[in-house]
């Protein structure tokens, strides 16, 4: 039986291996060994690690939604329908490469192609959203931002981690990580341009990846001005320069490379190890693998962790400052009280709002590890709060994820009712914004569109809308940058009363739009009774 | 087995459903890192639907499963670049070695499941929380100890015995069940 200094011993390394980020606290490759060793010699040992990843497995499929047996049953009924597409997409993909029209038409092959699947994927698209009615407003999706440290563009507009990206010219400024329907998996180092045509398909005009491409999801294809890699389901990267030369790295299974015309003569196979050059159609030389220049693109995990650790550390600066500031009438963080469990304590110096009662809401995790949140799901989840001032310019500021947009309006902050000076801060299932305001002077509601569309769902945006009696206009902030002015239409000074975070209570008309609860999720509610400049708000949103 | 494809898919359907749960715990048991046991074992289950008409009705298809999962591990040890889907090299070729020895923990029944259900609601509140956090919200056990007030050494130790408790919980409740 071993002496228990070394079961102490055991035990430290076998929970840092289990119940730590591998990283910071894992084992060093010295402590590794010793565990392998503590391990292969004694049996007892063994057992306890077995019985340890058992129960570390059973524990996460029954706690985790995520990976419980229904969401895995699904998946692997996808990737089945995936692989038998896949198959049918390849294959028309061959026959329209067959009847392509003579390179004397004056297109480039790889315009024509691309212009062809790409219609070809519009058209399948199409036919899916016709099929399904539910998804009409769905938009047409070819990969989902996995993890992105840094910023991304699609068609120009500013998109974040979790979102779905649909077909369009994407650019990279820092790392991105892609996973496409199909399966691939594209990493990107910035600065970098893209085009994304379809599941399978992608053009680079410039910049550094990395793919890895599982068996489901072979015949993955990179298209650059002077070369198209089709990938046979394996792990490849390439640097693509501005004039279109490539350099093509395999580390594992193998690739085909062509020339931009895609004649069959040029058709190259490249296995694990190998690596090209390409300076245009005629000066293709090999050249050494060189896995280390790729080594940052497959750590852009770790680099969104560390990432998330920052964006803690800046919330915590943020958390820090709000309690010590005497503008705020009320700061909710909601991390949990262990003391006060069902309570959300207002940490604002004033005493103009009260502490809340957390009604059904649970506590989650938070837009980062290590922050927490509440989460709204069902009819009855709220939280109960009361203001006592009324004031003349305001601001409400919140971290917010929202997982559905199922009901007419949802709720952010509602006041009882709707009676003279109250608000209304909520959206709706269109994707819009919506104030309502009832001035003293008459009611009005003050609508932004496109705040939010279904591929945002689940994603995390810190929000905020400044009532600036002063300037008379009403402005909205989403991730620290403005989105929306509305000019005031009334006046008169503006209060909150008895309201609900999350849903509303004492509907004014029982019958019409009632039931507001919000489905999703709140990590942090400032209100300031001073309407905060454009400034102060990318502070506030961590930027 | 002959099927058409739709009848196919159905009957599959039914089987992913019956024997997820124990080969997901059995890539764990022989050193998948927790965040790609769901990976491998969709790849276990389409080599298996690919593979569906060598699949002898005489036997076991658990054990036909664990079969596919074993071969494609040996696959993952071989190849360099996927070798962040496994814990460690050497660590991982020990337990699937043990693993052909010792079959004893390779089935999950839903009468497990309903036992650890009831295992976990016994739990005292604390216990039920670091579990909760650990699984649900997927915090590591250095983020817990901040929200527990506890070291991160105390969380670690806490879950281990918790998780070795839920163990013996669910064995006693079998069997007597």
């Amino acid at each position: 039986m071993p002496d228990s200094k070394q079961d102490e011993h055991f035990r430290d390394l076998l929970g840092r291996l289990l119940d730590d980020e591998p990283g910071a606290e894992a084992l060093n490759a010295e402590e590794m060994a010793e565990f392998i060793t503590l391990v292969k010699t004694s049996p007892d040992y063994s057992l306890e690690l077995r019985i340890q990843l058992l129960m570390d497995s059973r524990l996460a499929q029954y706690e985790n939604t995520g990976h419980d047996a229904s969401s895995f049953v699904a998946a692997v009924d996808a990737a089945l329908d995936a692989e038998a597409d896949g198959d049918a997409f390849v294959s028309k993909i061959v026959q329209l490469t067959e009847e392509r029209p003579a390179p004397s038409s004056g297109i480039p092959w790889t315009v024509a192609t691309t212009s062809l699947a790409a219609s070809l994927a519009f058209a399948l698209l199409w036919i899916a959203g016709t099929r399904n009615a539910v998804n009409e407003t769905l938009p047409p999706g070819v990969a989902v931002i996995e993890s992105l440290v840094g910023e991304l563009e699609l068609d120009e507009s500013n998109r974040s981690e979790g979102d779905s990206v649909g077909p369009g010219i994407l650019e990279v400024d820092g790392y991105v990580s892609l996973e496409f329907y199909k399966g691939a998996r594209l990493s990107v180092a910035g600065p970098a341009k893209l085009e994304l045509v379809d599941p399978q398909r992608v053009i680079c005009h410039f910049g550094k990846i990395r793919a890895n491409v599982p068996a489901v999801a072979k015949g993955f294809t990179v298209v650059t001005a002077e070369s198209e890699i089709v990938d046979l389901g394996t792990e490849f990267a390439m640097e693509v320069g501005p004039t279109g030369q490539t350099e093509v790295h395999v580390f594992d299974g193998e690739v085909e490379a062509y020339d931009a015309d895609r004649s069959l003569d040029s058709k190259t196979l490249l296995t694990a190890g190998l690596a090209i050059k390409i300076n245009n159609a005629d000066d293709w030389e090999a050249i050494p693998a060189e896995v280390e220049r790729f080594d940052d693109l497959a750590h852009i995990d770790q680099l969104a962790r560390d990432e998330d650790t920052r964006k803690l550390e800046a919330w915590k600066a943020v958390n820090a400052a709000a309690k010590q500031d005497s503008r705020l009438i009320a700061y909710y963080d909601f991390e949990k009280d262990e003391k006060k469990r069902r309570t959300l304590v207002n940490h604002a110096t004033t005493s103009e709002a009260s502490d809340g009662a957390i009604v059904g809401a649970r506590h989650k995790g938070g837009p980062w590890p290590g922050k927490q949140s509440l989460e709204f799901k069902r009819p009855g989840d709220r939280v109960r709060v009361n203001f006592s001032g009324r004031y003349d310019n305001l601001t409400l500021a919140a971290w917010v994820r929202i997982d559905g947009l199922d009901r007419t309006h949802s709720s952010l902050m509602l006041t009882d009712g709707y009676d003279k000076g109250e608000i209304h801060w909520q959206f709706k299932n269109d994707g819009s914004l919506s104030v309502g305001v009832h001035h003293p002077s008459g009611r009005h509601n003050y609508s932004a569109k496109g705040f939010i569309d279904l591929s945002q769902l689940g994603t995390w945006f810190h929000l905020a809308t400044v009532f600036n009696q002063t300037e008379g206009t009403l402005s909205h902030y989403l991730n620290g940058e403005l989105f929306a002015v509305k000019e005031l239409k009334g006046t008169g000074q503006l209060n909150f009363g008895e309201s609900s975070i999350g849903n509303w209570d004492q509907p004014v008309n029982k019958s019409k739009n009632s039931v507001r609860g919000l489905n999703g999720r709140m990590a942090e509610l400032m209100v300031f009774k001073e309407a905060i400049s454009a400034e102060e708000m990318k502070r506030l949103a961590l930027r | 087995m002959t099927f058409k494809r739709d009848q196919k898919r159905e009957a599959f359907a039914a089987f992913v459903r019956e024997h997820q749960a124990s080969l997901r715990s059995f890539l764990r048991v022989i050193g998948v890192q927790a965040g790609s046991v769901d990976d491998l074992a969709q790849e276990t289950f389409m080599v298996a639907y690919r593979e569906l008409d060598r699949f002898d009705d005489n036997e076991d298809f658990g054990k036909w499963l664990r079969g596919i999962a074993r071969n494609l591990m040996r696959n993952e040890l071989r190849k360099n670049a996927r070798r962040y889907r496994i814990m460690n090299e050497e660590l991982t070729q020990h337990l699937l070695a043990e693993a052909e020895v010792d079959q004893s923990e390779a089935r999950f029944e839903d009468a497990d499941l309903c036992a650890l259900r009831d295992c976990l609601e016994q739990l005292p509140e604390k216990s039920r929380s670091l579990i909760a956090g650990r699984y649900q919200d997927e915090w590591k056990a250095s983020f817990l100890a901040d929200q527990f007030q506890m070291t991160a050494a105390a969380v670690r130790l806490a879950l281990m015995r918790i998780r070795r408790q839920l163990k013996t919980c669910i064995e006693t409740r079998v069997s007597n069940a």
